[in-house]
This record gives C-alpha cells, structure tokens and sequence, in this order.
C-alpha cells in the first residue's frame, strides 16, 4: 500500500495544490495592499491592485482544485501533469503587477 | 550560428526553441511538479518584494530620507520584476532539461536576488539609523 503509485500522486498533487493556494494568497494580501496605497489618486490607479486580488482569489479558488485533479488524472493516465497554462498566467500577472506598481508609485 | 538543442538556448538568428511537450520524453511526474512548486515559491518571493516596496513608497511617508526609501522601493520592485519573469525562465529551462534527461541549468538568478537583497537589508539599515538621528 505504501508504494501505491496513486498514494504517492495524491501527496504531491496536494502539495502542488497547496502551492497554488499560498500563491493564490500572497497576491490577494499584495493586491489588497496595491488598492490601499494607491486609493485616491485617479480612477485607473487602484486597478492593478484589484486585478491582482481577482487573480489571486482565481488562483486560491479555482486554480489549486482544479490542478489538484488534472495531475491526478493526468498521472493516472501515465502522461505528464505539465501545467503550462497556468504558469504562464501567473506569472504574467506579477510582472503586470511590479511594473504597473512601479509606475504609479515612483514614476506617477 | 549555432544550431537549436533543445535546452532552450536560441541560435544567434533568434531562432525559437521548439515547444516544451515536443522535447524529449514526459518525466517522473514528481519531477514536474517540484518545478512548478519552485516557480510559484519564486512567485510569492516577487510578491513579498512588491509588497515591500509599495509599502515603502507610499506607507511610511516620514521615514528616514526620501531619496533612500524611495530608492529602496524602487530596488525591491526591480528585484520583484527580475524574479518574476527569472521565474518563468527557470521553470521552462528546468523542464526542458527534465524531459532531455539533463542535468538542470544553474542560472544566476539566485545570486542577483542574493546580492540584491543584502543590498536592500544594508540600506534598510541605514535608513532606520537615519530616521532614529532625525
């Protein structure tokens, strides 16, 4: 039983889900930060900030589950659980993030 | 010119790296998701970074010098712009390298964000000096 395949699979996609909710997380405090610093100062502004929540309550909420159960049908099926997509949004969502917040804050 | 390998590397006509799933074999699944776990530990490093440095910018509007702390801010948000796209780099890079059964590329982005850092943990010092004098 302890060397199921399927036992080992579902610790990992659990981390790896995990992972993605600490994500999911840490870009709606920042984003919820990004909001207050930038609140008054022109329609636009707060909106990297609420971007930024907005993706992380996707990545928390739906993200993590949803890769929870694609790695394991994925492993199950012997293929390999490769989630492009996903990394891809993520990380195009933090760089929009730093280089908005850079601009408001210390060039605007 | 050097020819495509497949390790990610472009020649010098700028030619693309074929697609991730088109190289190599699929490896151990525990291998990819690792990776993926790295990258989103890189991502909430840039996070914490942009965090900081929002903060330090337009939170503390009284402390310490304001050419230093706006200086600081604007290293920790360079930092967080260098880590988050080095994240995507180091995660396509490695899982290239998985799927050629090669050993994974080093690259330098520890040791920016390493020296970046005690950088910023030096002026971070400095600046709490300067605010306790004035």
């Amino acid at each position: 039983m302890t060397d199921s395949p399927l036992l080992d699979a579902t610790t990992a996609a659990e981390r790896t889900s995990l992972a993605w909710q600490r994500t999911g997380l840490a870009m709606v405090v920042t984003g919820a930060l990004l909001v207050h610093t930038q609140v008054g100062a022109g329609a636009l502004r707060p909106l990297s900030g609420v971007v930024l929540v907005a993706a992380g309550v996707v990545a928390a909420a739906l993200v993590a589950p949803l890769r929870y159960r694609t790695v394991l049908r994925r492993v199950d099926a012997q293929r390999s659980p490769l989630g492009g997509a996903a990394v891809v949004g993520a990380c195009l969502v933090v760089c929009a993030a730093t280089v908005t917040t850079a601009i408001t804050l210390l060039v605007g | 010119m050097r020819a495509v390998d497949g390790t990610g590397r472009t020649g010098f006509r700028g030619r693309r790296a074929p697609p991730l799933r088109e190289v190599g074999t699929d490896p151990d699944y525990r291998f990819t998701l690792a990776n993926e776990r790295t990258f989103l530990a890189w991502l909430r490093t840039a996070l914490g970074l942009v965090a900081g440095g929002a903060a330090l910018a337009s939170l503390l509007p009284g402390f310490g010098p304001q050419p230093l702390r706006l200086g600081l801010a604007a290293l920790l948000l360079a930092l967080a712009l260098l880590i988050s796209v080095g994240s995507y780099r180091r995660w396509e890079r490695a899982e290239r390298a998985l799927r050629l059964r090669k050993p994974l590329p080093s690259g330098i982005l520890p040791r920016i964000v390493a020296s970046g850092l005690a950088v910023a943990v030096l002026a971070t010092l400095l600046l709490v000096l300067l605010d306790l004098r004035s």
